[in-house]
């Protein structure tokens, strides 16, 4: 009996296994041909224009005659009512308008010099086809959307009607691109130094239920320049501004550079599929955002510069660079404004199978671009920095710009214990208070302070939503008498509140998070152990939350707050079965931050520039950008326009490999000195999800605080509320900034002793000149 | 305090000096890592930064770059295949010459010697050399013996030695490098630095039951060929072959003997070079640099895949590395066919530093500037290590265990320990000595005081209950239980030994006892990480493998006849490890006190432990079910058998399980999809 109930067993148990080794196989071979995820950056930028790409670029020869030629053609000297078949429409005392209606091209030209920038390819060198050949000749271009169908159209390609409509300082020109039955008005006007165009939202019509408006580039062309033809360089907004010279490239790039405009959308971009180090590490450092959408075309050889902001549609925006050699011999810079995008709607909870889908509602908002024109001496990034910040004073008003050396604390983390968390305490507010005491004895006075993770549960406890610090470091009355007491000293302390991210760990996050266009919960991987992915809160959440905790913080008189997620992620995202995008996002986050700025001290981390006019200050600027391959020289572009405006703070030295240089750097910039400290030695923090902060310890840091602080101070105390008006870097690599109140700073980046404008200077060294 | 910091002035100013100029970079695109003691991975300062990248030698864009070498004089040899010819050019890359034109097809690895001759391994089966004016001075085609086989000789790396032997990687040779001398026009010494190949257990189970039509079809099991090679001063022969573990870098004497094991290896090697203080840097095709020291231990690795992401110091595909007199790195990648050069920081040359005087074992010296980089970052692995040992070296045993500690040095740990006991022991000798006599009078006058007053009586009265009880009564059973199985086993079944609650307690002291010895055994014998703990993770572990195995055990006793209940089987098993928890205490206790030396101890009480408690399951399970010795052999190959089954069933189940998941996401996926529409 019992051997036979055996076999049975025995039998079914055989065909169970054979059953599952069926099952497998296809599952295995499955997870094979997932391994090698395809991870190639496209060479292209859509694929609209991936499909219109052509062969490599050929070679270009240039001779000196060639290049000369094309130069005296760029400046026309004298006022002229057409230019290459453009029509003089309005002129001022500084800049004449030309226009060319078939394509709806632009000339502008300098009065004073007579220099003039072009919007559009009159001859091509005939290298493109018929696609490129027209988009490189119309003003304006786009990429239509024909269900999930993208191609890459242009006034010519598309037929276009063109109806322009003149007035007193410009033009209107209603544009019906009859093939697509799509059509929009271009609204163009001058202004007292440079243009301005914009795409009104309501008058873009779309008749046709599929085929819809993608993406539309604004006058890609503006400024651009052929091969190495002419001398000078694009401006691009990385990190803290990079040029790009217009320079024979040699075929050395095949692909532009393309910035997204207020960084990744982390409702749509496909976060990047990483080449995990050892499948586990990732090791690339993300680039740094574009906090202000601005770029630059710079022609040195005719002194002509322009500035190109967007002042409307900056939520969906990148900015992309094309050096010579990159598809085309031209080198242009364009914004390119999103409207409209095909996402991938994943079927399955693996992904193995999805559909593509047109994205329902377009993005509403105007697209308007601001160009600002520079000439002469001005004709340089540090004159369009200058314009740049006298166009940013329109909307904001110049904050106090005092000297202070910032000096943030870790409070407390959290590692896996026996059986629950349990606290790792760094610095506690006793702590924090016995460096103060120290620090003032040393006549260290001038301090910015954030004090990261204080919050009841550790600084990956989000959002908080009440004041109530964690026992550990001293409790909630302790937190504040600290922040009276500092306050009393002149010191501002600031506490640190991520109000975007929710910690799935640490709160309930089934409701209230974004998912992303494709239905997908949005999580953000921490490659880190106790909490592996974060949550974003949905706009109407993370505000809730944090004006809760603004109302708790007003009942215990708390008014600094140091402010970060919000201020620099914006998303689109789905919830409740209904899509939402980035502007938004945007309003909603503004209008929290309005409000909040009227009794708060803010402080925001690396902040977009739409919220510069609610922060105090500008916390983690960059002072150099990505390292893209593309850039040729890092320039001050940022700092030499918010200098004197907003007080900015650098990201931290304590990680710095080559402190000097930075250190020389922030003397540059005038971008104020930045410390992430601990009490405790940070090898505590190994199994934290702040095992990243291997260096700062305050023992360790002491001294080289005093040290920066007393000579950055000294340095400062000569520019103290003054502005830059120009910057340059020598041939013996030595920048010199100009303020306006007269002080020249000279700062040698040689190891040799150099002398400049007669002032020596030893390597590696500065000087302030008054 | 000031006195290092003059030093670190000194020290940087020296560095700074002989560097050439730099453009800053604020923040570069890649993350450093180096390792700690148990191989785990943490961020730490920028190592190198990317300093100038070059795609032409003059006017010459490289075509297909294959290899580089830098002299000690400053030049660049690079060999580019697609061009066919050797450029050589100063180290910024400008062009000084041309060699080889017109005399090599596909020249793939160039070796430089120091008097200027050039080696060339050209891949279309000949290895050239020039002299130092650029002439031919010998050609060595494929080896004309009987022991280099039959195979094609494509030479695609090469090095030389001072005596002029050419050691050459060729390409799908798996017998290792070709050692040729220039005697009588190449004479062929042998092969050198072979791998071994692995055979897997599938493997050896294939080879018994396939077919010769089979076996022929799978990929044959020959060797792994090394990708590259590189000398340094000694003689010494570096390579490295990809996928081999930690035989990927190696190093090898003369008599083809490895003399290192890299505690951290990528997988994808493909290019390795010695540095100037005996460092060893390795590339991985994939563009991660990993520095090692002489040992092997793990000091920087950096860099990455550009992915798509245009940012400099990414690479594409890695062949070849040097490094220049000031420590720059030179990376050549050949899909991207460029150079691109990395420049030390202030960190790593204060790391150079330190590794330079450590390795001439001035321990003393270096024990500054180790210092300051472990003000840096406290967790360098590397660092802490050579203080250990340099503190050792100063019989400071106290600051050589802390350091030790920190490091997972256990050696220095063990050596450092054996000193502080002695002294702890010299000193406290006299000590113990004393507190032992006092102990015993203690005792003594206890004894008496109990005999005269009965003070202990109360205390014997309070006790006498709870030893009287069933409960201890069957616990105490247990004693009795190790010493006779067979009685032991007998009174479960007959005299109602057995109980739950007595089971249950051994149980969960079993399971106490392993958590603390996991967590606290001594530092030498320990191997989890401290201040890590998976307790809820072990206890489940523990009493789940229990209670499987003795469930599977019993269904396969009820369907052979056995006699055992669940209860039973469950009762003796708890009895039998009584061994584990009576004297597995005594181990951990001791394993604190123990050093290298005395470790057999520990390693013996295991044994003894272990040994006690198989005899007692194996008599457990033949008394409780009246078995025979074969039939208690049966049933334990019959448990092993069910045990495999039930957790192929759970997999199963796993499986079916995620698919039914995956389905129905799939059918909200749709949902949402058709609702969207």
């Amino acid at each position: 009996m019992a051997n036979k109930k055996l076999r049975i067993l025995l039998n079914r148990v055989i065909t169970a296994c054979l059953t599952a080794t069926l099952l497998l196989t296809p599952l295995q071979a499955l997870a094979e041909e997932e391994t090698p995820a395809a991870e190639s950056g496209d060479a292209a930028e859509t694929s609209a224009e991936a499909a219109m790409a052509q062969g490599a670029v050929a070679d270009v020869t240039l001779s000196a005659q060639d290049r000369k030629e094309a130069l005296e053609e760029a400046i026309v000297s004298e006022d002229v009512t057409t230019i290459k078949g453009h029509e003089l429409v309005v002129e001022n005392d500084t800049l004449a308008l030309y226009l060319y209606e078939p394509t709806l091209s632009l000339i502008v030209r300098d009065k004073k010099t007579g220099a003039i920038m072009e919007s559009t390819v009159q001859e091509s060198d005939g290298t493109l086809n018929t696609s490129w050949e027209n988009f490189i000749k119309s003003g304006i271009g786009f990429d239509i959307l024909n269900d999930v169908n993208e191609e890459r159209s242009d006034l010519l390609s598309a037929q276009a009607d063109i109806a322009v409509t003149k007035n007193g300082d410009g033009f209107s020109a209603l544009v019906d691109l009859t093939k697509y039955q799509i059509s929009f008005t271009v609204q163009v006007a001058l202004q007292e130094d440079g243009i301005s165009v914009e795409i009104p939202n309501d008058s873009i019509v779309e008749q046709q239920e599929k085929v819809k408006l993608g993406n539309i580039y604004v006058y890609p062309f503006m400024g651009y320049t052929y091969s190495y033809e002419r001398e000078g360089y694009m401006l691009m907004p990385d990190g803290n501004g990079a040029l790009i010279y217009l320079e024979d490239n040699d075929g050395r790039f095949t692909s532009p550079l393309t910035l997204k405009v207020w960084g990744d959308n982390a409702g749509v971009d496909e976060s990047y599929v990483l080449s995990l180090f050892w499948e586990e590490y990732q090791t690339v450092n993300d680039a740094e955002p574009v906090l202000a959408p601005v770029f630059g075309m710079v022609h040195t050889d005719s002194a002509f510069a322009m500035l190109g902001i967007i002042e409307e549609g900056a939520e969906d925006a990148r900015i992309t660079a094309y050096p010579n050699g990159a598809i085309t011999n031209y080198n242009w810079v364009a914004p390119r404004f999103t409207l409209r995008r095909i996402y991938k709607q994943l079927m399955s909870k693996e992904g193995t199978s999805a559909v593509q889908l047109q994205e329902a509602k377009r993005a509403q908002c105007d697209i308007r671009m601001r160009y600002v024109f520079t000439h002469e001496e001005q004709a340089d990034y540090a004159g369009l920095a200058v314009k740049y910040r006298e166009y940013l004073l329109e909307k904001l008003s110049a904050k106090q710009d005092k000297f202070r050396i910032r000096l943030d604390f870790l409070g407390t983390d959290r590692e896996n214990g026996m059986i629950f968390k349990k606290p790792v305490v760094m610095t506690t507010t006793d702590n924090i208070r016995d460096i103060y005491d120290d620090l003032q004895a040393e006549e260290v006075t001038d301090i910015f302070s954030i004090y990261k993770g204080w919050q009841d549960g550790g600084i990956w406890s989000m959002p908080i939503s009440k004041y109530k610090a964690d026992s550990k470091i001293g409790g909630t009355r302790d937190l504040t008498k600290l922040m009276q007491e500092a306050e009393e000293k002149d010191i501002e302390l600031y506490l640190y509140q991520d109000a975007l991210r929710a910690n799935p760990d640490t709160v309930n996050t089934t409701f209230n998070v974004i998912k992303k266009l494709d239905e997908s919960v949005y999580q953000e991987n921490t490659y880190k152990e106790i909490y592996e992915s974060f949550r974003f809160q949905t706009p109407a959440q993370a505000v809730k939350k944090l004006n809760e905790s603004l109302a708790s913080y007003r009942k215990k008189g708390v008014n600094r707050l140091a402010l970060t997620g919000v201020t620099n992620h914006l998303y689109s995202y789905n919830y409740n079965g209904k899509q939402y995008n980035r502007s938004e996002n945007l309003q909603v986050f503004s209008q929290a931050m309005q409000e909040a700025s009227a009794d708060f001290d803010l402080a925001m981390e690396q902040p977009f520039s739409c919220y510069w006019d609610k922060t105090d200050s500008v916390v983690g600027m960059p002072v150099g950008t990505s390292d893209y391959i593309f850039t040729d020289e890092e320039v001050p572009f940022l700092s030499i326009a918010l200098k004197g405006v907003l007080p900015m703070y650098a990201d931290y030295t304590n990680f710095e490999a080559n402190k000097s240089e930075y250190f020389l750097h922030l003397v540059e910039t005038g971008i104020f000195p930045s410390y992430y400290l601990t009490w405790e030695d940070p090898v505590d923090l190994l199994y934290t999800n702040s095992s990243d902060l291997y260096t700062s310890r305050y023992s360790v840091y002491r001294d080289e605080i005093i040290d920066t602080y007393d000579r950055l101070k000294a340095v400062d105390e000569q520019i103290e509320g003054a502005v830059i008006v120009d910057r340059e870097r020598n041939a013996d690599d030595v920048a010199v900034v100009t303020y306006d109140n007269g002080v020249k700073v000279y700062v040698n980046y040689n190891e040799k002793s150099v002398t400049c404008d007669g002032i020596a200077l030893e390597g590696l060294s500065y000087k302030v000149v008054r | 305090m000031k006195k290092w910091k003059l030093y670190l002035l000194a020290v940087l100013s020296v560095v700074l000096f002989l560097q050439p100029a730099m453009q800053a970079r604020a923040e570069v695109p890649y993350k450093t890592y180096t390792i700690d003691g148990y191989g785990y991975v943490t961020e730490t300062q920028t190592a190198y930064t990317p300093k100038t990248t070059f795609s032409k030698i003059g006017d010459h864009s490289l075509i297909r770059p294959c290899d580089l070498k830098i002299t000690k004089d400053g030049y660049l040899y690079i060999a580019d295949a697609g061009a066919g010819v050797i450029y050589v050019s100063t180290l910024e890359g400008e062009y000084v010459k041309t060699i080889g034109e017109g005399e090599l097809t596909e020249p793939y690895g160039v070796f430089v010697t120091e008097d200027k001759n050039v080696y060339v391994a050209d891949h279309s089966g000949k290895v050239v050399v020039f002299d130092s004016n650029d002439n031919v001075s010998a050609v060595y085609t494929k080896p004309d013996h009987p022991l280099y086989g039959s195979g094609d000789f494509k030479p695609i790396k090469i090095v030389v030695n001072a005596g002029g032997d050419m050691y050459i990687v060729c390409e799908g040779n798996s017998n290792g490098l070709v050692q040729l001398t220039p005697t009588e026009g190449g004479t062929f010494l042998g092969y050198f630095g072979t791998n071994y190949a692995s055979v897997t257990l599938l493997r050896m189970v294939q080879e018994a039951v396939f077919t010769d039509a089979q076996l022929a079809k799978m990929v044959s099991n020959l060797p792994s060929t090394p990708v590259n090679v590189a000398i340094d001063k000694q003689g010494l022969i570096y390579t490295v072959t990809p996928g081999e573990g930690q035989y990927s870098l190696k190093k090898l004497n003369i008599a083809g003997t490895n003399l290192i094991e890299p505690d951290a290896y990528d997988g994808k090697e493909a290019a390795v070079i010695v540095g100037n203080h005996d460092n060893v840097y390795v590339a991985s095709s994939d563009g991660y640099i990993y520095e090692y020291n002489s040992e092997g231990a793990l000091l920087f690795v950096f860099g990455g895949r550009d992915d798509g992401r245009f940012r400099i110091g990414l690479s594409k595909k890695v062949e070849a590395i040097d490094v220049d007199a000031q420590d720059n790195i030179y990376i050549l990648d050949s899909d991207a066919a460029q150079v691109q050069v990395f420049e030390t920081t202030e960190f790593t040359n204060l790391l150079h530093n330190a590794l330079n005087l450590y390795e001439n074992g001035r321990y003393a010296e270096s024990k500054e500037p180790l210092e300051q980089v472990l003000e840096m970052n406290s967790l360098f692995d590397y660092a802490n290590e050579a203080m250990s040992r340099s503190y050792l070296q100063e019989e400071n045993y106290e600051q050589a265990l802390k350091y030790a500690r920190v490091s997972k040095a256990f050696s220095v740990y063990s050596d450092a320990f054996w000193e502080v006991r002695n002294t702890w022991l010299r000193n406290h000798l006299i000590e113990a000595a004393g507190v032992l006599l006092l102990f015993i009078i203690a005792v003594q006058l206890l004894k008496l005081a109990q005999r005269k007053k009965g003070i202990l009586d109360p205390l014997i009265r309070a006790v006498e209950k709870p030893r009287n009880s069933g409960y201890w009564q069957r616990l105490k059973y247990m004693t009795y239980y190790m010493k006779h199985p067979v009685d032991g086993a007998y009174g479960l079944r007959y005299e109602g030994k057995s109980s739950w609650v007595t089971a249950g307690t051994l149980l969960v002291l079993t399971t106490a006892i392993f958590v603390i010895n996991k967590y606290y055994c001594g530092f030498l014998l320990r191997n989890v990480r401290e201040g890590r703990y998976t307790i809820l993770n072990d206890v489940l572990s523990i009493v789940g493998v229990f209670v499987v195995l003795t469930a599977c055990n019993y269904l396969m006793c009820t369907i052979n006849d056995g006699e055992g209940s669940f209860k039973r089987l469950f009762c003796g098993f708890a009895f039998a490890l009584t061994p584990y928890i009576l004297f597995q205490p005594l181990c951990i206790l001791l394993s604190n006190v123990i050093t290298y030396n005395e470790v057999f101890l520990i390693q013996f009480g295991q044994i003894f432990i272990m040994a006690w408690t198989v005899i007692l399951i194996f008599m457990t399970i033949k008394e409780v079910n009246n078995y025979t010795v074969k039939e208690t052999f049966k049933i334990i190959f019959l448990t092993a058998f069910t045990v495999l089954i039930l957790a192929l069933l759970t997999f199963i189940i796993y499986v079916l399980f995620r698919q039914i998941v995956e389905f129905f996401a799939a059918v909200a996926g749709e949902v949402v999809y058709r609702i969207g529409k």
